[in-house]
């Protein structure tokens, strides 16, 4: 396009653009939507394993729209500006979010944010967190029960994560918890410096939430417990899970899911939803989680609205049990 | 495979015409990238990515690492020519750099960087091959007590870096240490200052800080008068640098590269701090200090020789242990795990073509680097002759976009102009912004690996010197903060002799 | 007024505030530093830096002394008032007229009202410098910037 310098020309694109964008928002467009290009918000860092899943499945519900799902990373604040900055936006279909479900049940009991649960409307989930207590090979517990008898004889051995109150930091709390366990929690910035540290053998074990699983391949680290599952991991059978050690299940799993902001119209959402759905099951996408080491899990719109007031709950109850200030 | 047949059979990988093709691509990119301020390579490497999908691993690798040594030496052009430092390892170039600029010799300051960063960058390559193994277990050996020690070390070596008063050098450093403070906390999981903004949660990004505090405030100053003629107050002598330069840059630049090297195998934020460190331990031990910040070569020489060595080295810990150092090592292992490769110790073993490879083609995309960058000097020069009238609203524009991409925050923009009056107004009451950029990017380290041993310790601080690592840089930061007091107390104790003998 | 005393002043406010922030976040003690820790230590340290040179602005001589007023005596302070002026008000709007438009008008205004520049000028090399730098992102890098309600 060739952009002419005289203003009447300005003015006049820009009367025709007002009045698209009037009638894009009326309610005719739903019927044929997509109608424009979609932009979905990702609140993680570019580049990131995460924000490369969240990209493939644009990539895919491009193809199947027919419209372009362009990508926008906006990360920072454990997700909550991503989330935000959706849950303020107009409820047409255009705008969607990647984002986890701790960010939107864990995250604004523990500070103010400018979102509720409420305020989204969840198409689908693709993957989730799956965390474990990792430590280095040559650690001296053959297995958890070894682990937790030291445990008790030694208060205080201590453990590195990528943050506080992050799925698997919290997952280590709940075994604490349950077996009366006291542990010194050395929080790190990120899942590679907690690995450094368990491999500098400056701490005891780690809250491992994925980015420790090629190390677990090269030899370097073992699993000793899995959080987050009902039943054993199909990849490591012989990793126990909290049941089989006589603990309630840790945390709710926190999965990676897609919003739209709260009161797009119905059937928008189902083509929202059944695009992302058949976008996450193309083989190259399964590919891609596998690579990765995520597991694919998915979770209808519905499931996800279903199990977010349970989970807002159990983090009510496990803060209130940890003595963590709330502010709601 | 013996050490010099992997060295060999690396070169023949590095010089397979698709990896050839790659790096130049990758190196030429970085430049750009390096050139324009605030978008850093994490950015472009990330959005690259996908073309990196249809290609071998090595090739993959091989670019996406042109792209980060290539923003290094495009990162110094803009420091040097018009002052605005893009990431955290530009910011010490800036000070002399771009007073040799001004001065008229831009030339030699932008040909000893290209210079010194290719001696650097194949020095520290040498390094990688020779000793990435070894140094790998050494640095992780180094645990909160040992980055607590070496952070004090950098702390004190800030008093250095001060040109006129200490006191208003260590007051700018607090400052820093409060702007540092800023965002999440990451042990508590609370915000800090943040006042209620999200934008603020990750705390302040050190880019539009620094290009506030230096640029804007630059261009700011600039415009209280007017200025007719371009950025360079003097003749422009030489297009590269005399013998004279290369006298006086060659062991800032070995030093430069030791440090560096050394520095930047250490995982989370070591390239930034060698660059100060370089820059302080010359002006230390040079014949005329004074000179610093006011356009001495050495000034320049140092700094860059250390960005560009840590460039090289961060990649040690990634190649030989499977852990990114920093956001860029992190892409990295993410492309790595798209190929299906899997990091970690064994990866070298598994995977020699990749290392051996990726190691020989960083040597020729310094060579390119090279290359590339010495003609540009003169079309350099020739854009300073443009009337700043002209220049600096673009250069305003530059860094407008330059800040708002690396995040797609406006709030960037709005901290880099707040930045920017914060900074013409200190200049103006004579205080120096480099201490506040080092305390700021140092008071976070600090503070993590501090509260990291106290958890650890259970509150005992005996942990701090109970290793020999952390022990030698706490008694060498001793060391070097009484050597520096001797002088003033030499001092004091002269005048204090003389006012006796006057009285008696 | 003493340049260096009103210097000195302002760090006084900047430290106060400081300490105050980080008492809120809880101090704690050295062997158990809470969330305000380094804020607090470094907001003492600057109080006493601050107090330090405001004594010394007393102490020193008249011929060191800067009155506040000379700091811009003979230099036209406008200039950059109005540069920050006018990044502000591309701040505030390129989100909202987009930034392609909002860059033009920026660049247009500064280079023909404060430099002098020529109509043409001002207009033909904002446009080029603006259009390049708007291809090279948009297109070549595929990052976004804001379209506003132009759609450009």
């Amino acid at each position: 396009m060739e952009y002419k310098k005289s203003v009447s020309r300005f003015v006049g694109r820009g009367v025709l653009g007002a009045l698209a964008l009037a009638f894009a928002g009326s309610a005719t467009a739903a019927a044929d939507f997509p109608a424009g290009p979609i932009t979905m918000y990702v609140a993680y860092a570019a580049g990131g394993t995460t924000d490369l899943t969240a990209r493939a499945l644009a990539q895919n519900t491009e193809k199947i729209l027919g419209v372009p799902v362009v990508v926008e990373n906006k990360a920072g604040g454990g997700s909550t500006v991503a989330n935000a900055l959706t849950a303020s936006k107009k409820p047409d279909g255009y705008t969607v979010l990647v984002s986890s479900t701790s960010s939107l049940t864990m995250r604004p009991l523990l500070m103010k944010v400018a979102y509720k649960p409420e305020s989204f409307r969840p198409l689908m989930q693709y993957t989730n967190y799956v965390g474990s207590l990792v430590v280095n090979t040559d650690a001296p517990w053959k297995d958890i029960n070894e682990f937790i008898e030291d445990a008790k004889k030694n208060p205080g051995m201590s453990y590195s994560s990528a943050g506080t109150h992050t799925q698997q930091q919290v997952a280590v709390e709940t075994l604490a918890l349950c077996k009366g366990l006291q542990f010194k929690h050395v929080t790190t910035k990120g899942g590679s410096a907690s690995n450094t540290m368990l491999m500098g053998k400056h701490v005891n074990f780690a809250a491992g939430s994925g980015s420790h699983l090629p190390f677990l391949e090269q030899g370097v680290f073992r699993e000793l417990l899995i959080f987050h599952r009902e039943d054993r991991h199909p990849k490591y059978p012989d990793t126990p899970v909290m049941k089989d050690i006589g603990c309630p299940p840790s945390n709710p799993a926190s999965g990676l899911i897609v919003l739209a902001p709260a009161g797009v119209p119905d059937d928008v959402a189902e083509k929202l939803a059944s695009a992302f759905k058949q976008a996450a099951e193309e083989p190259s996408f399964q590919e891609l989680l596998n690579k990765f080491n995520m597991p694919y899990d998915y979770k209808s719109g519905e499931e996800i609205m279903k199990e977010i007031p349970p989970e807002v709950e159990w983090y009510r109850d496990y803060f209130k049990k940890a003595g963590v200030e709330m502010v709601q | 495979m013996d050490f010099f047949s992997s060295v060999l059979h690396g070169f023949a990988v590095a010089f397979e015409w698709q990896n050839l093709v790659f790096c130049f691509f990758g190196v030429l990119v970085g430049t750009l990238i390096g050139v324009l301020p605030g978008l850093g390579p994490v950015g472009t490497m990330s959005i690259l990515l996908p073309i990196t999908y249809g290609i071998s691993p090595v090739t993959a690798i091989i670019m996406l690492a042109g792209i980060y040594y290539g923003a290094q030496y495009g990162g110094s052009t803009t420091s040097i020519l018009v002052g605005v430092p893009g990431e955290a390892s530009s910011v010490v170039t800036a000070l002399d750099g771009h007073q040799m600029a001004l001065k008229g010799r831009p030339g030699p300051a932008l040909g000893i960087a290209a210079f010194g960063s290719f001696i650097a960058g194949t020095l520290a390559i040498v390094g990688l091959m020779a000793l990435a193994p070894p140094l790998a277990s050494v640095a992780l050996r180094f645990g909160p007590p040992e980055y607590f020690a070496l952070m004090i070390l950098g702390l004190v070596i800030l008093t250095y870096l001060a040109q006129r008063s200490l006191g208003k050098a260590l007051l700018m450093a607090a400052v820093g240490v409060v702007l540092g403070t800023v965002g999440l906390d990451n042990m508590t999981g609370m915000p800090r200052f943040t006042f209620g903004r999200s934008e603020l949660l990750d705390g302040i990004d050190i880019a539009p800080l620094a290009m506030g505090l230096f640029g804007v405030s630059e261009i700011l100053l600039n415009v209280e008068r007017t200025i007719k003629k371009g950025v360079i107050i003097d003749k422009v002598k030489n297009l590269l640098p005399t013998r004279k330069d290369w006298v006086q840059a060659f062991f800032p630049i070995m030093r430069g590269s030791l440090s560096g090297f050394f520095l930047g195998i250490l995982p989370g934020g070591g390239a930034t701090l060698s660059t100060f460190v370089s820059y302080s331990v010359e002006k230390r031990i040079s014949k005329k200090p004074e000179e610093f910040g006011h356009g001495a070569i050495a000034g320049v020489a140092a700094p860059e020789s250390a960005n560009n060595a840590a460039a090289q080295s961060s990649f040690i810990p990634l190649l030989t242990l499977g852990v990114p150092g920093n956001s860029v090592m992190a892409i990295l292992l993410g492309a790595l795990m798209i190929h299906g490769i899997s990091p970690g110790p064994l990866m070298i073993q598994q995977h020699p073509d990749l290392f051996w490879g990726v190691v020989s083609s960083m040597y020729v995309g310094n060579v390119m680097l090279l290359l590339l960058n010495l003609p540009m000097i003169g079309i350099w020069i020739r854009l300073l002759r443009v009337p700043y009238g002209i220049l600096f609203p673009l250069i305003l524009f530059v860094a407008l976009t330059g800040a708002y991409v690396i995040n797609g925050n406006e709030m960037d923009l709005y901290l880099m102009l707040g930045f920017g009056v914060f900074g013409y107004l200190m200049r103006k009451f004579d205080y120096e912004p480099a201490p506040l950029i080092l305390a700021f990017v140092l008071s976070p380290m600090l503070e993590n690996a501090m509260r990291q041993s106290l958890v650890l310790s259970s509150g005992s601080l005996g942990i701090f010197v109970s290793s020999y690592i952390s022990i030698g840089f706490l008694t060498m930061a001793a060391l070097l903060l009484i050597s520096s007091a001797m002088p003033a107390l030499k001092k004091k104790r002269e005048t204090f002799a003389a006012t006796a003998e006057e009285e008696a | 007024m003493n340049a260096e005393r009103v210097g000195g002043f302002f760090w006084l406010l900047v430290g106060l505030a400081s300490i105050s922030g980080a008492i809120s976040l809880g101090v704690g003690t050295m062997s158990e530093p809470d969330s305000g820790f380094m804020a607090f230590v470094a907001g003492v340290l600057i109080v006493v830096l601050a107090l330090s040179i405001c004594v010394k602005s007393y102490m020193s001589g008249p011929s060191e002394r800067t009155r506040l007023s000379e700091l811009w005596s003979g230099l036209q302070w406008w200039r950059p008032i109005a540069i920050c002026l006018l990044v502000l008000a591309f701040i505030l709007v390129f989100d909202w007229l987009g930034y392609f438009i909002s860059s033009l008008l920026m660049l247009t205004v500064i280079m023909r009202w404060l430099e002098d520049q020529s109509w043409v000028f001002s207009i033909v090399v904002p446009v080029v410098v603006v259009t390049a730098t708007w291809l090279l992102f948009s297109k070549v890098l595929m990052i976004n910037l804001p379209s506003g309600i132009f759609g450009l």
